[in-house]
């Protein structure tokens, strides 16, 4: 790691965190496939 | 609040975890992939500029146009300024192109929408898109095809969260608006102009929480475990540094730019016509055995196999390298192409399975190529010659669909055709794959001479975001 960088100090990162950020993501993502995949249905069914 | 923004102050320090870079980038692309889901509100705003759609379409070109520019022009601010500073300007642009988007169509002025959506927005198009390619690039050197797909899928996936959630608030602004039957109901400009505000502030918030949510590797770091190649023995992937301004002038930046418009232009062949495409290819007589909903299930189908492919064969191309991929997405995209045109009338099943694979390739061909370009040119100022290569997007996205609309015109009107109406355009695209075939086999590593002296790359890699 540098040493001249201001941030060199420990910046460990919780796996909550981690967790909570793939989530905001995740969350909005699948919404949007469901929905899609809802959509595709109409393909064998309509 | 500059500061906080400079890439100095966004070096990560011992123990951070690389995996919250990909949802950080996530939500930048995801934000920006609305620019694919605006058809719900196109026939909306025709109707309340009383204007027609390709006036109304314009916005959208014009974003576009904007988007290959911006992306060309600001790659090395990119690269010089880190993703933390580029993602909050595009947050801004992005979001503000909204605002003033929503202004226009509250006080009926298009103009203001084309300088709105089109210009600002564009801007922020063009830099969020490229903003965390290269960060991503160097914090996963081990699978530098799986980091870019993860985020380059999140373009496609935009369009998918967009196209569902705008249909929902227009009809939360507009109660008479039914968003499962726009052909029936259209959506008020005042509702559009507060669907532009709803969008411009949540993409704010969600860009924002990308933008300080990234961090830039400390200099040196690597993954645990992971030793650096000293480049492979074929030479594809270089140890090199490779400048943008250098990039340029190489004969590999052209050919990759050649593959990329080629592999676009086909995959927008059958992107542009897809609706009418189907219930053409299954006509009988004067029916169809295609439904509408059935069409528009196709169309799904087709954004979905599009997200997919971005994440699946991008990620795939770490295995088995960034060359045999590209043959493969137009060696296998051309047999594709041509079973399409001879056989795809044959069953609905076969038609929807070749379209699927070929427009999985066409998002595989998005994801790769900054991979591709690292292996080329190396990490020190990929960003921007991505953002360079990027031209060929915004040439495809005129040529794709010029092509395919001036073989249809002749033949006809989309929608009242048969399959081999199609077949001219097909083989077109078929051809056009074949040149991006060979340009692609013609790649060879870049030549040393283009290469920085070691020591000058050095003293600026740990200065790149």
């Amino acid at each position: 790691m540098s040493e001249s960088t201001p941030n060199a100090a420990e910046d460990r990162t919780s796996t909550t965190r981690v967790v909570i950020s793939w989530a905001i993501v995740a969350i909005p993502l699948l919404y949007g496939l469901y929905e899609t995949l809802l959509d595709a249905a109409g393909l064998f069914t309509g | 609040m500059a500061s906080i923004l400079d890439r100095e102050r966004t070096v990560a320090g011992p123990g951070f975890n690389r995996w919250l870079i990909p949802p950080a980038a996530l939500a930048v692309h995801l934000s920006i992939g609305q620019v694919y889901a605006t058809s719900v509100y196109k026939n909306p705003l025709v109707q309340h500029f009383d204007s027609s759609l390709t006036a109304v379409g314009v916005i959208f070109s014009v974003a576009i146009v904007i988007l290959g520019l911006s992306a060309a022009v600001a790659g090395k601010w990119v690269d010089r300024n880190g993703p933390r500073k580029a993602m909050m300007v595009a947050a801004l642009f992005w979001s503000s192109g909204f605002l003033v988007g929503a202004a226009g169509i509250a006080l009926g002025q298009l103009w203001l929408v084309y300088v709105g959506y089109g210009v600002l927005g564009g801007i922020g198009l063009g830099i969020g898109y490229i903003s965390p390619v290269s960060t991503l690039i160097k914090w996963f050197p081990d699978r530098p095809g799986l980091a870019t797909g993860m985020a380059i899928m999140g373009f496609g996936g935009g369009a998918l969260l967009a196209s569902p959630l705008s249909g929902y608030l227009l009809a939360l602004y507009d109660p008479s608006f039914n968003p499962s039957n726009p052909e029936a109901s259209t959506a008020s400009g005042a509702a559009v102009a507060w669907l532009f505000v709803t969008l411009g502030v949540l993409y704010l918030l969600l860009m924002t929480f990308g933008a300080f949510t990234v961090k830039v590797p400390a200099e040196g770091w690597k993954p645990e475990g992971y030793e650096p190649d000293q480049g492979t023995e074929s030479g594809m992937v270089t140890s090199g540094a490779v400048s943008a301004d250098t990039a340029i002038k190489t004969p590999q930046f052209w050919l990759v730019w050649a593959v990329l418009f080629c592999n676009v232009t086909a995959g927008i062949g059958i992107l542009e016509q897809a609706s009418p495409m189907i219930q053409d290819f299954f006509r009988n007589g004067g029916g169809t055995s295609v439904s509408a909903a059935g069409a528009a299930g196709f169309v799904g189908l087709l954004s979905i196999a599009n997200m997919a492919g971005r994440f699946a064969w991008s990620s795939t191309s770490d295995v088995v390298g960034r060359k045999p991929i590209y043959t493969g997405y137009l060696g296998i995209g051309v047999a594709a192409y041509l079973a399409l045109a001879f056989f795809g009338q044959t069953s609905t099943a076969l038609f929807v399975l070749l379209a699927a694979v070929i427009i999985s390739f066409y998002g595989g061909g998005f994801a790769t190529v900054p991979a591709y370009l690292k292996d080329l040119f190396g990490t020190y100022q990929v960003g921007a010659i991505h953002g360079r290569l990027l031209t060929a997007w915004s040439a495809a996205g005129v040529a794709g669909p010029l092509i395919i609309n001036s073989f249809l015109d002749a033949q006809g009107t989309p929608g009242e055709l048969t399959a081999s109406a199609y077949r001219p355009a097909l083989l077109t695209m078929v051809a056009i794959l074949g040149v991006g075939l060979v340009a692609n086999l013609l790649v060879r590593p870049v030549a040393d001479k283009h290469h920085l002296p070691e020591h000058e790359a050095a003293e600026t890699a740990g200065t790149r975001g």
